[in-house]
């Protein structure tokens, strides 16, 4: 497809949301004013099938006759909620929230679905043709998530050397990160000189595209032309076959993983440091409180509030991190030995092509998502209830 | 006692300088090799700056190479990504923070829990959904799987902001004759400009850089967006490696000037309870 057949499509999605917008904001306004009227619920139904009917039109429905279904059934009930609960109230919210959340819903909630769907079907390399041709998807039960946990989803790596080397990965990072954040930060709130040329400097990295500073830095890992070897054997010492060796590969993608995220935290840092009255430590240094002690009582309790909430942030980011690692590796193709479990999801859903094993496995990743939230929420409520 | 803390701050200076080293060392080296000869891609020395500098990379780069169609998809793809995000987001983000409705917390929930599944694990049932559509490969489909993310994190980031405009406000609006949505359109959003323009940048810097989903959604190579063409050039990392630093230097420095001038802007957002909820 060339550029401007893709403009021209962009014409099309543009009208079409549009259109879909104002259709839906129109329907809205119509049954918060006309809900006590006798014959609400039957035009809400038939609206829903207007609706449903459209979708159908468009060919974004597989089945057709249920979805008509589905949509006098959502009218009818959106009706019913309407004349028993709402009485026309939440007009204004409701009108200014559906859109943008009917989009959200649409491009999340029920991708979702499908995933569970597919999870449970047999798509692959093989089946594939026959279901875009309009074959059905065969249900096979749970053998996709047994796969996922009894063979390799790459070459060679199992599920639990994966997640091992995810833990490993994000807490390696999520160490340093905090770590070199945290003293850059410190160094940059004291009385020095050129603070704001040092400041600057320091956040590049953030500010780089990340995709050129990736790329940059696997340039610098070259086995033959890069730096850092070259650096090594200037030294005397023997280079590191960086691309290629198992572990060399993967201590390549935390270095530069660590280089891309210590400006965030070292910012977050730096604006919890500068919003701790000067006279807290004046007072402790008065009491004769060491360094240390003031450090620790009152440096460390006033940023967790700014702070708790960006860790948060980042162990998500980097859990999810499959940019460095993709890139790094060489994408497809490349070496295996660095992949974490969001990096080999995607290299099983789109180098392998084992559709419907890819759906569980993002399945059982979106269930480890959980259960490290849930942990996360756990921790964090005890040690704010300690405070 | 300034002095004397001076003096004793040269151990700090010797640390931060060997940070920015580190910090800006890539940017320098893909700068140096990007202006060395074609014939001294691969020296193995070590001295930063060719003595024999020349922009012959540059000038392929611009001529030969699709640099241009790369960057017109990438810009096309933003912008929309960024003011549909922010279009959509800025009135359900206004319901929520102003609003009491049924359901208004299970909305939020979904909203923060969705900020956390990464679009990775959506791409695989999105990319059946987009082929279903006829929206594979084009820039429609992308604009479309960018707002998967770009969608709710702005909607958490306006909402914090209009959470801290008073609602006395709107009130003493409402009170001269103004009606509910218009007291929106003509009061708060005007005060909330400087978070939609954070907004907007957010969703800018996010679609502007995006690798992964564009390598599955576009296939042909006249539809490649900037990162996408970079990589191409990366892969043929042996022969080509002085245009690779050439275009990436082409891309990041006007990327880097409009980062640095407005990260009071962004290190404000994120303060402002866009990030911290």
């Amino acid at each position: 497809m060339d550029a401007y057949e893709a403009l021209s499509q962009i014409f099309y999605l543009i009208i079409a949301t549009g259109g879909a917008i104002f259709a839906l904001e129109a329907v809205l306004y119509w049954s918060f004013y006309k809900y006590d009227k006798k014959y609400f619920i039957l035009t809400s139904a038939a609206m829903g099938v207007l609706i449903a009917g459209l979708v159908v039109v468009f060919g974004w429905a597989s089945e057709q006759t249920p979805v008509i279904l589905y949509g006098g059934l959502i009218g009818i009930i959106a009706g019913l909620f309407n004349k028993l609960y709402w009485k026309g109230r939440y007009r204004i919210p409701f009108m200014m929230l559906a859109p943008g959340f009917l989009a959200v819903s649409l491009l999340v909630i029920y991708p979702f679905f499908f995933e569970m769907k597919l999870a449970f079907s047999n798509l692959n390399l093989y089946t594939i043709n026959n279901w875009l041709n309009g074959g059905d998807l065969k249900f096979v039960g749970f053998s996709n998530f047994i796969n996922v946990f009894t063979t390799s989803p790459l070459q060679t790596a199992t599920f639990w050397q994966l997640l091992g080397r995810t833990f490993v990965w994000t807490g390696i990072n999520l160490f340093f990160h905090v770590g070199i954040g945290l003293m850059l930060a410190i160094l940059l709130n004291r009385k020095i000189m050129a603070k704001g040329f040092y400041r600057m400097l320091l956040i590049i990295p953030w500010a780089m595209p990340q995709v050129v500073a990736i790329l940059a830095w696997r340039g610098e890992f070259h086995p033959q032309f890069g730096f850092i070897n070259q650096f090594l054997m200037a030294i005397g010492l023997q280079g590191i076959s960086w691309w290629s060796d198992p572990i060399p590969v993967f201590i390549s993608c935390i270095i530069v993983n660590i280089w891309l995220g210590v400006p965030f935290m070292m910012i977050v840092f730096l604006g919890g440091l500068q919003s701790i009255p000067q006279s807290y430590y004046e007072a402790a240094s008065i009491d004769g409180a060491s360094k240390w002690l003031q450090f620790k009582e009152i440096t460390i309790p006033m940023l967790k509030p700014a702070v708790v909430p960006s860790i948060t942030l980042g162990t998500i980011w980097t859990f999810n991190n499959i940019n460095v690692i993709y890139l790094m590796t060489g994408g497809n193709g490349g070496s295996e030995h660095a992949d974490i479990l969001v990096s080999a999801l995607y290299k099983s859903a789109f180098t392998y092509s084992r559709y419907s094993f890819s759906a569980a496995f993002a399945l059982v990743i979106f269930a480890v998502l959980i259960i490290m939230t849930l942990i996360w929420m756990k921790i964090s409520k005890g040690t704010e209830s300690a405070v | 006692m300034s002095e004397q803390e001076n003096k004793k701050n040269w151990w700090v200076h010797l640390i931060l300088i060997f940070g920015v080293g580190t910090a800006v060392f890539p940017l320098l080296r893909i700068i140096a090799i990007s202006l060395r000869p074609g014939d001294k891609i691969f020296s193995t020395e070590l001295s930063l700056f060719p003595t024999d500098a020349h922009f012959d990379n540059y000038i392929e780069v611009f001529t030969e190479i699709g640099f241009f169609g790369w960057l017109f998809n990438s810009i096309v793809i933003t912008l929309l990504t960024a003011v549909i995000g922010v279009a959509l987001a800025a009135t359900a983000a206004y319901a929520l923070s102003r609003y009491k409705f049924p359901m208004k917390s299970s909305v939020m929930v979904f909203l923060m829990a969705t900020q956390m599944i990464p679009v990775v694990m959506l791409l695989l049932p999105l990319y059946f959904m987009l082929q279903k559509m006829q929206m594979i490969d084009t820039y429609a489909g992308v604009i479309v799987a960018y707002s998967v993310t770009t969608l709710p994190f702005c909607v958490w980031l306006l909402k914090g902001y209009f959470d801290t405009i008073p609602r006395s406000l709107e009130e003493s609006a409402q009170v001269d004759g103004c009606t509910e949505v218009g007291s929106f359109w003509r009061i708060v959003l005007p005060l909330s400009t400087p978070s939609l323009a954070i907004a907007m940048l957010f969703a800018i810097t996010q679609a502007w850089n995006e690798y992964i989903v564009a390598r599955v959604i576009l296939q042909s190579s006249e539809l490649y967006t900037w990162p996408l063409g970079l990589f191409e050039l990366q892969g043929d990392f042996d022969t080509r490696w002085g245009l690779f630093a050439a275009a990436s230097v082409s891309v990041t420095i006007p990327v880097m000037l409009v980062f640095l001038y407005s990260s009071k802007w962004l290190l404000s957002g994120l303060t402002l309870g866009g990030v911290k909820g």
